[in-house]
């Protein structure tokens, strides 16, 4: 009871980051390679994504302070601008991109793009304005149980079990080898886990939660099983594509309708209907949560009321800036003829790109006795927290050197 | 939360979770920490992330610029 009670920001946060265009990345992952090294890849990046959230709930729990009123704090204005910056821009751009995962998932269904991104902006605007954290936590892990909706759609695909359990011993087979287009899938399959939101969204939805430093156990199994859950549902959605890659259908220019309309032969019309709600709700929960991050970030620091269980007039500002960041969005994917399915792509690389800084701000303030004492962490905790860093930026340069010289790989 | 006083009971389990929950919300109970200390390294190691992150945005919107350019 205890546990239900407690938990919330770190399923939601690992849930929510199962969004839209993480369950295209992998969709694509899977018709592009297959089964193989990419599913003990996507476990991988989910045992990072855990890795930094913890200390997001620690942060939280102890200081009582959101993630960016913690940089202003302790680093100044200077700094704390650089981390909006970062986050303002990858915010807006995956909320865009979440919209495009409502609007294709819709679209399978045949409701208008116009029709479905209002909807969707209605949703996200009733789910906030319910004006109290807990009800808010409640209804949107009612949505986010819907990301495990890949897992019938899986087993429709009837993957063979063999490989599967091969894949995750032996990390492969890798079709086609290191070229261009795994590049672009190992930094879109961790863009679609470990991302600089989540920090912020994760440190002051544990605030706004009111758990403390007594807590930080239960904050670690509610962030553990947020993980577990959401590596299984993003596994499944590997497995569900895998037909594609099969019988050799190209899926490299494939929105979430396309992806349910290609499978249906494989996986049935049920089959289909499920992953098209699959993606529709990834991206309304994500619309959820990453617009409730922009909004928690701007009122701490701005210095104006931030919490979900103000009343509307006391926090009207933190509202305001929710609202409008969905409602900019959501204008933005009514664009004609934009390039959706690179944008998500892209939107998952600039997430991977954005994240080395963010995390060193982490763990500078996860180091910092002054604000963290017994709980800051520990040389092994350290060991970690640093090699996700040194993974991340070395992914990073990997892409950065083969995009400007892509000779270097086989095409 | 103040105390793990087990529930009474299902339906009131939204109501004991507020009222164990909501009084460590309250904003007028944070503490307010100063700036910290940052030395020399720290401050490097910033600057390099930050010179790391404007390249590869820079690389990105080449990238883009090629791809609208033409097939990739």
């Amino acid at each position: 009871m205890l546990l239900w009670l407690l938990i919330g920001p770190g399923v939601l946060v690992m849930l929510g980051e199962n969004d839209g265009p993480s369950m295209i990345s992998y969709a694509q992952t899977g018709a592009s390679y297959g089964i193989g090294f990419f599913l003990p890849f996507i476990v991988l990046t989910f045992i990072m994504a855990y890795i930094v959230q913890e200390m997001t709930v620690r942060l939280g729990a102890v200081t009582k302070l959101g993630h960016a009123e913690l940089i202003y704090m302790r680093f100044g204005r200077f700094w704390g601008f650089f981390a909006m910056a970062d986050l303002v821009l990858g915010n807006l751009l995956t909320l865009v991109t979440e919209f495009i995962a409502v609007r294709a998932g819709l679209g399978f269904f045949g409701v208008p793009p116009a029709l479905a991104v209002l909807g969707a902006f209605l949703v996200v605007g009733g789910v906030v304005l319910s004006r109290r954290y807990w009800t808010w936590e409640r209804i949107t892990l009612g949505f986010a149980v819907f990301n495990l909706i890949f897992i019938p759609v899986a087993i429709m695909a009837h993957p063979v079990s063999t490989q599967v359990v091969r894949a995750f011993f032996t990390w492969s087979p890798l079709p086609g080898g290191v070229n261009a287009q795994f590049v672009l899938l190992i930094m879109a399959d961790i863009g679609a886990t470990v991302t600089p939101w989540m920090l912020f969204f994760q440190q002051s939805a544990v605030v706004d939660k009111g758990l403390t430093a007594a807590d930080i156990g239960h904050g670690r199994l509610d962030t553990a099983v947020g993980a577990v859950v959401a590596a299984v549902a993003a596994v499944a959605t590997v497995l569900a594509a895998t037909p594609l890659f099969v019988h050799h259908i190209a899926a490299s220019n494939f929105q979430g309708a396309d992806f349910a309309q290609a499978l249906a032969p494989f996986v049935g019309n049920v089959g289909a209907t499920l992953f098209a709600v699959g993606i529709f709700e990834a991206g309304l929960v994500a619309a959820i949560t990453i617009s409730s991050s922009s909004a928690y970030a701007f009122g701490e620091v701005m210095g104006r009321p931030h919490s979900l269980n103000n009343s509307l007039r006391e926090g009207w500002p933190f509202y305001a800036a929710l609202l409008a960041a969905a409602a900019i969005a959501a204008a933005l994917v009514l664009i004609p003829n934009a390039p959706l399915v690179y944008i998500v792509l892209v939107v998952n690389v600039i997430a991977t790109l954005s994240m080395p800084p963010a995390i060193v701000f982490l763990l500078l303030m996860v180091n910092d006795r002054q604000i963290m004492g017994k709980h800051a962490n520990s040389p092994i905790e350290n060991f970690f927290g640093i090699s996700v860093t040194v993974l991340l930026v070395l992914a990073g340069l990997f892409y950065g050197v083969t995009s400007i010289f892509p000779h270097l790989l086989p095409t | 939360m103040a105390e793990d006083k087990p529930p009474p009971g299902p339906a009131d389990g939204e109501i004991w979770a507020r009222e164990a929950l909501e009084p460590d919300q309250i904003a007028a109970g944070k503490h307010r920490y100063g700036l910290a200390p940052l030395s020399r390294g720290k401050i490097v190691l910033l600057w390099a992330l930050r010179v790391y992150v404007l390249l590869m945005i820079a690389l990105i919107v080449y990238q883009i610029c090629q791809a609208m350019r033409g097939p990739r």
